[in-house]
């Protein structure tokens, strides 16, 4: 549809004192896609509804305060009727894993909407213009007048809403955009390194469980990494698929390769422990997708396994992920590690007993497997000195750490970090360039100079 | 006349410098994860083998960029300084 409105659609979002204005882009691809929504009405034990709508996905920029990238989501819904439905789950959903990371720890956190995250926080703004709240902190709305908004949508949204579209049939979910993990394919060494960023994820996943709720999609397509304040977190994104675990909905949304044996096998007749299995299941695999490599995991474990009769996957079977991961990290030093990521995929107390039962079990899984890593002692680490940086009088301590600063610098951009140090590291090669450029040029043409004029001046004298 | 060839200079440079060190994110993607950490860390944080390797590259980067403008600071002074100084000695010279 071509675009012929200069005005953007914009979103406002207001938290306790900041306010970010959304400036929503046309999105990417014109196809939506078919999403179903099974809605309970009038609490968690009311009937279910299955909703089906449309969804397409783009991108907003922040030009007020706050986070400058955003994500955003449209849904259409057949009927105003269907939205508000769907609205009020969506409603129900963004509040709970917004409580979820209200719990985490966060000493400096100012406003509910800040991270630390485990999940990313979602706002839901109605297609009418009419004013949405979440628990009476955050609250959206489009940045239009209300008449004026049914041509703004059409002018802005997709071909696919049709001249017969109404705003009341639209609805927008809006999260902070954070930041792509890039997973290595097989790593032969375990990546111990990203432990620590998954610390809140499993505390959030812990609180998640104890509120009733589960996310039900965990999978490494669905974890992003948010650096903020100085700390660089694992988190996840896309809570579509999250629901109430008790009572547990008719069936799960999960991805098929990241389901949990016990739902594969049970999928009609569901139960709370199996839910709080499906998301710890999809926890260990990206914690491993993390540590062994993507690739992987599933090519070896998530992939079925030909000695499988039934057609399971070795991920299925505790003993053989062990003997999968001793092929891959064979040095007997990583054992300890092995048993600990091993122990979950089991039938045991430390595996489906502890994986289904309803008490908190991410935060200890992850504090055993990090014990267990420092239990992995490296004898040739130990006695090697690190690397002694190269001594470069051409460049000070103070010009590498400006790099540091400069991508600090904006607090909105902390979760584009990275992107903002390429940039300062690009500027602080130019500037050290011109600076060495300058001192070698007037110091030699000086040097020549002034060499030449004594000279002259010596024969002067001397000749008289 | 020297101003406008100095300026000149230094827009060559500034090209040489982006095509002899590339894109940093050609340079530092490989580091992933460590690049993040790094620059989260503060300077008065404890430095373990990751964060140095990332400073080491860094310091290598913008060190690799400073050698390239003093090799070309040191080939114009001297073209330079060369002809000041004949200029210099032969007025010197020829006042004298």
């Amino acid at each position: 549809m071509p675009d012929t409105d200069p005005r953007p659609l914009t979103i406002d979002i207001d938290g306790f004192s900041r306010h970010a204005r959304l400036t929503v882009a046309p999105p990417g691809s014109w196809q939506p896609k078919q999403a179903g929504f099974v809605v309970t009405q009038g609490g968690p034990a009311g009937p279910a509804a299955m909703i089906d709508t449309q969804v397409v996905c783009t991108t907003a920029e922040n030009e007020s305060d706050g986070w400058r990238h955003w994500h955003v989501k449209i849904y259409r819904c057949a009927n105003g009727a269907d939205a508000d439905a769907l609205r009020g789950h969506l409603h129900r959903q963004a509040a709970a894993l917004r409580r979820v990371n209200s719990y985490l720890p966060a000493p400096r956190r100012r406003q509910a909407i800040e991270p630390p995250w485990a999940v990313v926080p979602v706002q839901v703004v109605r297609g009418d213009g009419g004013l949405e709240k979440v628990e009476g902190v955050v609250e959206t709305r489009l940045g239009v007048p209300e008449d004026d908004i049914l041509t703004r949508l059409r002018q802005h949204l997709p071909a696919w809403l049709g001249d017969a579209a109404r705003p009341e049939e639209i609805l927008f979910a809006v999260s902070p955009r954070i930041d792509e993990l890039s997973w290595e394919d097989t790593n032969a060494h375990p990546a111990t390194e990203h432990l620590e960023a998954f610390t809140t994820l499993a505390a959030g996943l812990d609180q998640l469980h104890a509120h009733g709720w589960v996310h039900c999609d965990i999978k490494p397509d669905n974890v992003c990494r948010c650096t903020y304040g100085g700390r660089t977190d694992y988190v996840l994104i896309d809570t579509d698929a999250a629901t109430r675990a008790d009572p547990p909905p008719r069936r799960v949304r999960s991805s098929p390769r990241y389901t949990y044996r016990g739902i594969r096998e049970h999928d009609d007749d569901l139960s709370p422990g199996l839910l709080y299995a499906q998301d710890r299941f999809g926890f260990l695999t990206v914690v491993l997708s993390a540590l062994a490599g993507r690739e992987w995991v599933d090519r070896v474990l998530l992939a079925e396994d030909p000695e499988d009769r039934d057609g399971g996957r070795i991920a299925d079977h505790g003993d053989r992920v062990a003997r999968a991961l001793a092929a891959l990290w064979p040095d007997d030093r990583w054992q300890p590690l092995r048993d600990v990521l091993a122990e979950p995929f089991g039938t045991g107390q430390q595996g489906q007993i502890a994986l289904e039962h309803p008490e908190p079990w991410a935060a200890g899984w992850l504090a055993r497997l990090r014990a267990a890593e420092a239990r992995c002692e490296d004898p040739v680490r130990s006695t090697v000195p690190r690397p002694a940086a190269p001594v470069s009088w051409l460049v000070s301590d103070a010009d590498v750490e400006r790099v540091r600063v400069a991508a600090r610098a904006h607090p909105a951009g902390r979760n584009q970090r990275v992107r903002l140090a390429y940039s300062a590291i690009a500027q602080g090669a130019q500037a050290a360039a011109t600076r060495q450029f300058r001192l070698a040029a007037w110091g030699w043409g000086a040097a020549l100079t002034g060499g030449a004029a004594i000279v002259a001046l010596g024969a002067f004298v001397i000749g008289r | 006349m020297l101003a406008d060839l100095l300026a000149r200079l230094r827009a060559a440079l500034r090209d040489r410098v982006a095509q002899r060190c590339g894109h940093p994110e050609d340079t530092f993607a490989a580091y992933q994860h460590k690049f993040g950490r790094w620059l989260d860390a503060g300077p008065q944080s404890p430095e373990d083998d990751e964060l140095a390797e990332v400073r080491v590259a860094v310091t290598g980067y913008l060190t690799a960029a400073a050698r390239e403008g003093r090799r070309w600071g040191t080939a114009t002074g001297v073209t330079l300084g060369g002809l000041g100084a004949v200029i210099t000695f032969v007025t010197i010279r020829a006042l004298s």
